[in-house]
């Protein structure tokens, strides 16, 4: 795998899971205030923008590899976003919730390694 | 458990006339019943309470608004999508060209577009997850679709799948396994 393969692939995993982020604080946030607001609508913008340069970068890699090996990296975002949630979100975590995430990371890059 | 379709937000809700109610889905219908409520400072609904997620979690709507379908209905979205997006991407696919890896030539094939739709589907189901569900818990949920990608692969792509593979799937089982188990116990509750 090429250098650029692998930046290409860590730019669309970050822009994922800060679109994640994004949406759901914007989503929250409209559960109290609704939707027409600045916040809202500007959040949900930059979250679809986000996964948008992330799906198309996914498009221009699975030209090149095998679906079931690519793919498999986006399950890192599990862990990412998991503790991303809790500290930016301040989402309870249980050690539960922790491990089954772990667990999902593991078995998601076993798979990509294979 | 509460029904889609009825003022769920006390007093604020009940300010709905019953036509108000009676065309909306749930989506309009939270938005219509939130916007009537007073404004509320913003400072306080960015710093969520685990009360207040807790108590939203038990008002969700039943039946086609439950956030827990809305979630297999987007995790289903984006399995199928995934399928059409390999079988687009390999039609189309021109390695030589250097432009190519931004994928965007990927848009020639029209599996690619129906895979498109099938996301904005997934897209809105889960942004409708995310109202009610934590992300911490919504979104390793929905990496089901890890376990679906490769069997889906396996039997319609015809890609191999490794002993190694196999394992990393069973991990998968387990960690979702582990997540899951809380929230039917919580289930049962309601």
């Amino acid at each position: 795998m090429s250098f650029l393969a692998f930046f290409l692939i860590v730019v669309s995993l970050v822009t994922f899971v800060a679109a994640q982020l994004m949406l759901k604080r914007a989503m929250e946030f409209s559960a109290t205030n609704g939707m027409r607001n600045a916040y809202f609508v500007s959040r949900v913008a930059v979250g679809v923008a986000l996964m948008t340069v992330s799906f198309f970068l996914t498009l221009g890699l699975l030209q090149r590899f095998d679906l079931s090996y690519l793919y498999p990296f986006q399950g890192l975002s599990v862990i990412f976003i998991t503790i991303l949630a809790a500290v930016v979100l301040k989402e309870k975590l249980s050690a539960r919730l922790t491990i089954g995430a772990l667990l999902i990371t593991a078995g998601i890059v076993l798979v990509s390694m294979s | 458990m509460e029904r889609v379709g009825k003022p769920r937000h006390g007093t604020e809700g009940q300010r709905l006339s019953e036509r108000e109610v009676s065309e909306s889905n749930p989506w309009t219908y939270c938005a219509s019943s939130f916007r009537l409520s007073t404004v509320r400072d913003i400072s306080t609904s960015l710093d969520m309470t685990t009360e207040t997620r807790e108590k939203r979690m038990q008002n969700r709507p039943s039946d086609f608004g439950n956030p827990w379908l809305q979630l297999g209905l987007s995790v289903a979205c984006v399995f199928v999508s995934e399928l059409l997006l390999k079988r687009g991407a390999s039609e189309v696919a021109a390695p030589d060209d250097g432009f190519s890896w931004t994928g965007i030539n990927g848009l020639a094939s029209p599996l690619v577009w129906w895979a498109i739709l099938l996301i904005i589907g997934s897209f809105v189901s889960w942004l409708y997850v995310l109202r009610y569900i934590p992300l911490s818990l919504a979104y390793p949920l929905s990496r089901v679709v890890d376990i679906l990608v490769p069997l889906g692969c396996w039997i319609f792509l015809g890609e191999l799948i490794s002993a190694l593979r196999w394992c990393g799937i069973a991990l998968v089982v387990i960690g979702l396994a582990l997540v899951a188990k809380p929230i039917a116990k919580m289930e049962e509750r309601l």
